[in-house]
Parts: C-alpha cells; structure tokens; sequence
C-alpha cells in the first residue's frame, strides 16, 4: 500500500490542480452573482459552476473516479430516490386540483 | 476474541474493506438529510410571494472567504492521508493540524455572521429566508463540529495507531477525508443557494 516519493509528488500535483480548479471556479460564481443577471439565468450558472465544483471533489478527493462498482451503485441508488422524491414534492406542491389552494 | 475483520484487507464480495463501504453508504444517509433540506429551501422559495436577494441580507465577502476555507481544509486533508500512504507520519500531523486549524476559522467566521444577524435582529423566526439560512447553515455547522472532534481524535490519542496498525489507521484517516469532503461539498452548494441567487 505504501507508495513511492514519485508518486507522492505526483499525487500533491493533481490535488494543487485540483485546489486551484476550485478556488477558480468559486470566483467565477461570485463574479456571475457580480453581473447581476436575470434570476433564473443566475441560478442557472451558478448551480451550474456549483455543479463542476462538486464533481470534481467527488471524482478526485474523494476518489469516485477509480472507485469500485459497487460505490456507484450505492450512489444511483441515492441520486434516484432524491430525484424521485423532490418531484414527488414538486408534484405536489403544482399539481393542486381546481379549487385548491396552498396554507402558509 | 479476534481483531475487526476487513479493517484492512477487502472483503472478496465487495471489493472493498469494510468502513469505505459502511462510509459510503452514511453518506447516502447525509445526502438524503441535505436533499430533504435543499427541498425545503425550493418550496419555500417558489412559494414565496417575495424573496429576498441573499446578498443583501448576508456577507458575500465573508462566505467566499469560508468557502476558500473549506475548499482549502479538503486539500490539507486529503495531504494528510497521502502522507499516511507515503509513510510520512510527520507530513500527516502537519496537514491534518491545518485542516483542524481552518476547520476552527470556518467556525469562527460563521459564528461572527450568526452574532452580526442577531445583533440586527435577524433570527430564525424574522420571516422564511433566516428560518432556512439558519437551518440550513446550522445543520452543517453541526456537521463540521462533528468531523472536527473526529479529526481532533485522529490528530491526538487516536494517532497512536500508528505505531500498532498502520494500514488500518490509513484506512481510518481515508474514511474520515470521506466524510469531510462531503461537508466541503454541501457547502460548495450552500454558499451559491443562499448568498449567490
């Protein structure tokens, strides 16, 4: 398990890249919030930004991309049932028959 | 009685050793958590007849500044295991004494922002946007403050498995990055839902 000062180096290189892609990419979103842009448009890139950022802390810190299967398969299952309950309450929340309406 | 199995070696099933896999799957639990309140925001959100721009309430400079915080935290902490790796103990008590460090700036900034609401009379119960600023950010400030005593442990008493176990300790020390880079990621979402739209 033990690895060599190469790739120790190596290893430190792809995380500093990795530091910067982040700090670089959460610039970006603030500079976005910065244009003042129409709200849907915002939220749109920002979450968008928001998006990379997290891939790529999933994928490198947290090693996903050279994970085993069955990792993967953990997290569909995760993604899929939040999918799948946000649009339940999605649905919920548009879906109000004639008549009806929200409590607050 | 025999030690833990698969604390190190993989299980022939699953590939993997037992706490990466007990790991991932908490943090499936922790994102259903996290989705729950994300919802919460949105139907709060579109339901509202007026929202307010987080900017406006909330210190964008200071949020920007934790979040350069935590994204820095996730790279000591990742050094810190790679160290383990490479065999460096004292490359792993360096880094991990940083992410420990930033981890506490991190609270101390949050905790500045919720002391400057409260002293403009912003609470959780104002209206709907600090009701959810407070709990979302709350909830993975409670987040944080758990990784952090786990981290605390691992840098103190809990490092002395080194000497005994090694490749175990790595393994812990690789778990716990799991989890911490979980948090950093909520709050690469958090910052832009709350301070950035």
């Amino acid at each position: 398990m033990a690895i060599t000062q190469q790739d120790f180096q190596s290893e430190i290189n792809g995380y500093r890249s990795i530091f910067f892609s982040l700090v670089f990419l959460s610039a970006v979103g603030v500079g976005i919030h910065y244009l003042h842009l129409p709200t849907i448009f915002n939220i749109i890139l920002i979450l968008g930004v928001a998006f990379i950022q997290a891939t790529l802390s999933v994928c490198y810190f947290m090693h996903l991309i050279s994970e085993r299967k069955l990792i993967f398969l953990v997290l569909i299952l995760t993604v899929v049932f939040v999918i799948g309950m946000i649009g339940l309450i999605l649905h919920q929340h548009f879906g109000l028959p004639e008549g009806g309406f929200h409590v607050s | 009685m025999e030690g833990i199995p698969y604390t190190v070696e993989s299980r022939q099933d699953t590939g993997l050793y037992n706490a990466k896999l007990g790991i991932w799957l908490f943090l499936s639990s922790e994102v259903m958590l996290f989705a729950a309140l994300f919802s919460s925001y949105i139907i709060l959100r579109i339901g509202a007849e007026s929202w307010p721009v987080g900017a406006s309430i909330l210190n964008v400079p200071l949020g920007a500044l934790n979040t350069l915080i935590l994204i820095s935290s996730s790279v000591t902490m990742i050094l810190a295991w790679v160290s383990l790796k490479a065999k460096n103990f004292a490359g792993f008590k360096k880094n991990l004494g940083f992410t420990i460090l930033l981890t506490l700036c991190f609270l101390g900034i949050k905790a500045y922002e919720y002391s400057a609401k409260f002293h403009h009379d912003l609470y959780p119960g104002t209206n709907n946007f600090m009701a959810i600023y407070f709990t979302l950010t709350g909830i993975h400030a409670l987040h944080i403050i758990g990784g952090l005593i786990v981290n605390t442990y691992n840098f103190s008493l809990g490092s002395k498995m080194w000497q005994t176990e090694p490749e175990r300790f790595t393994n812990r020390i690789e778990v716990s990055g799991l989890y911490w880079h979980f948090v950093d990621l909520v709050w690469l979402f958090l910052f832009p839902v709350l301070y950035l739209t």
